[in-house]
């Protein structure tokens, strides 16, 4: 198996000890690159002598001469960040964003920037100025969004690790449509700064990487922190009774609830019901203060400024936010509030809460609704549902690969805890990999096998 | 609810005020977003929030303060 195939903490190793030159990794990296982000569109801007740099300059630190992508989303000191789009509200300017310098001074290599939903604004992943990418495991259907690169990136076996962003489940989703495991991590723990809205309190940078393992090691140097490892015995999980687990496609719910029972098996864990009070205004809650906090960027000028080859859906969508009554918006903060404090109350009593990290498996490119039991929805509308709540409250959020349901298509169990409790989703995460004998974790799609 | 005919025309209303341009299509696509958000913006405004006392200097990284 080539070295491009092994997971980021064994390249990191392999170098480590001498056993391989990161020279030539980054150079067979950039063959991968040309021989198969063709079907993937996952990679939308290499720069080989940035990365050299990089490389030649990389200090002795836990992910020196390793490659890395990194979302359309942060500045590089050489390139600015475009979103995903052809137009941008406000300028953007090259630069050192704190991403950047956490993978710099972690001695990681950035070989490439990675495809996006047009401005974030997208769970799919099918609309970009760059095109769509593509879902390693069927290149017809969706990547997930918004860090659509970076989950066909990892998946495709690209690369081993990504910096994805999340801000409504924009890491979970990709990672649960391409098979991989996403990390959102805990309001203000990694990396954000240099983001283009900085005054956010529903984005955080993370990690997509093939498992936990991966995951910890890459989110420890976003957190400035080694993420210790630690045994997720005793476990106590949290089910939220109803839709979160109802409303979603028979193989999606029947792939979890295996999942979530061969996770307590091996954790000998207890597991019970759990209530989230106004939960079921916790979507909109999240909606409107995710998609309000881009509004002091919008002015009627630049709103009718914005050209035809920017997607129909994001001109008229940003149009149309201008219209949220304002008592929405003020009253999605109060669901906020208790949504929260509901939150810390069932975190006394359970360790994890779970459910399904999409309500459906990834729908093709050219028809992004899903079916379910409920009806005909758009993929955005079901998937938010799922993942909203995590950046509504600022909790960590974990999406585990747990298996393949229709078509073909990978299965994601969502896994929350409380504020800070980062580490033992990543135990917990491992637990599972370890009762399902890794055969999630370790599943390449036809594309990356060959 | 108003049919699409009569929201178009309440949104285009609202857009020429503000001096915003909007196109039919993209009333048609607002058409769409209103019909899927629209229900849950007036449930979330006809909630019972009263009682919910608000997190002053809320911090996102920890659990609310008793």
């Amino acid at each position: 198996m080539s070295l491009l195939d092994r997971p980021l903490r064994e390249q990191a190793a392999a170098i480590a000890v001498g056993d391989a030159d990161p020279g030539e990794l980054l150079d067979a990296t950039l063959e991968r690159f040309e021989d198969r982000n063709p079907a993937l569109n996952a990679i939308v801007a290499t720069f080989p002598d940035e990365s050299r740099r990089m490389l030649a300059e990389a200090p002795d630190g836990p992910l020196r001469g390793v490659p890395v992508a990194i979302k359309d989303e942060w500045p590089l000191p050489w390139r600015a960040e475009r979103l995903g789009a052809a137009e941008l509200l406000s300028p953007t300017h090259p630069g050192e964003s704190a991403p950047y310098r956490a993978l710099r001074d972690a001695g990681a290599v950035i070989v490439g920037v990675a495809n996006m939903h047009e401005y974030g604004a997208g769970s799919t992943g099918h609309i970009s100025a760059y095109g769509p990418a593509h879902n390693p495991w069927d290149t017809e259907r969706c990547p997930g969004g918004s860090s659509s690169g970076s989950g066909a990136a990892v998946a495709g076996r690209l690369v081993a690790g990504a910096v994805g962003a999340d801000g409504i489940g924009s890491i979970r989703y990709p990672a649960a449509y391409c098979g991989i495991t996403g990390l959102k991590p805990t309001f203000g723990r990694s990396a954000m700064e240099g983001h283009h809205l900085p005054d956010t309190t529903t984005i955080v940078s993370g990690p997509l990487c093939a498992d936990a393992a991966d995951c910890r090691l890459l989110a420890g140097v976003l957190f400035g922190e080694q993420l210790s490892a630690g045994e997720a015995n005793g476990l106590r999980i949290g089910v939220v009774p109803g839709a979160p687990w109802d409303d979603c496609q028979p193989e999606v719910n029947s792939a979890c609830r295996a999942a979530l029972d061969a996770l307590g098996e091996a954790t000998s864990a207890t597991v019970r019901d759990v209530v989230i009070d106004d939960l079921e205004h916790s979507l909109i809650a999240s909606i409107l203060i995710g998609q309000t906090e881009e509004l002091p960027a919008m002015s009627p000028a630049k709103l009718n400024a914005l050209g035809e080859d920017v997607s129909i859906i994001a001109r008229a969508l940003m149009k149309y936010r201008l219209l949220v009554p304002a008592a929405a918006v003020a009253r999605a903060g109060r669901v906020r509030n208790l949504v929260r404090r509901s939150l810390a109350e069932a975190f006394e009593h359970v360790d994890v809460i779970a459910w399904p990290t999409v309500p459906a498996v990834s729908p093709p490119l050219d028809n992004t609704t899903v079916e379910l039991p409920s009806g005909t929805h758009s993929a955005d509308s079901a998937n938010a549902r799922f993942g909203g709540l995590a950046n509504l409250a600022g909790i960590p959020a974990i999406s585990v690969p747990v298996g393949l349901g229709e078509g073909g298509m990978p299965v994601g169990l969502q896994l929350q805890a409380a504020w800070g409790r980062d580490e033992l989703l990543l135990d917990s995460a491992e637990a599972l990999e370890r009762a399902t004998d890794r055969r999630h974790v370790d599943a390449f799609p036809a594309l990356a096998a060959a | 609810m108003q049919g699409n005919d009569g929201l178009q025309s309440f949104l285009a209303g609202g857009f020429e005020r503000a001096g915003i341009e909007a196109d039919e299509t993209e009333l048609a696509v607002m058409a769409v977003a209103e019909s899927i958000y629209r229900p849950r913006i007036q449930a979330l405004l006809e909630a019972d929030l009263d009682d919910v006392a608000p997190e002053p200097d809320i911090d996102l990284s920890q659990p609310p303060r008793p």
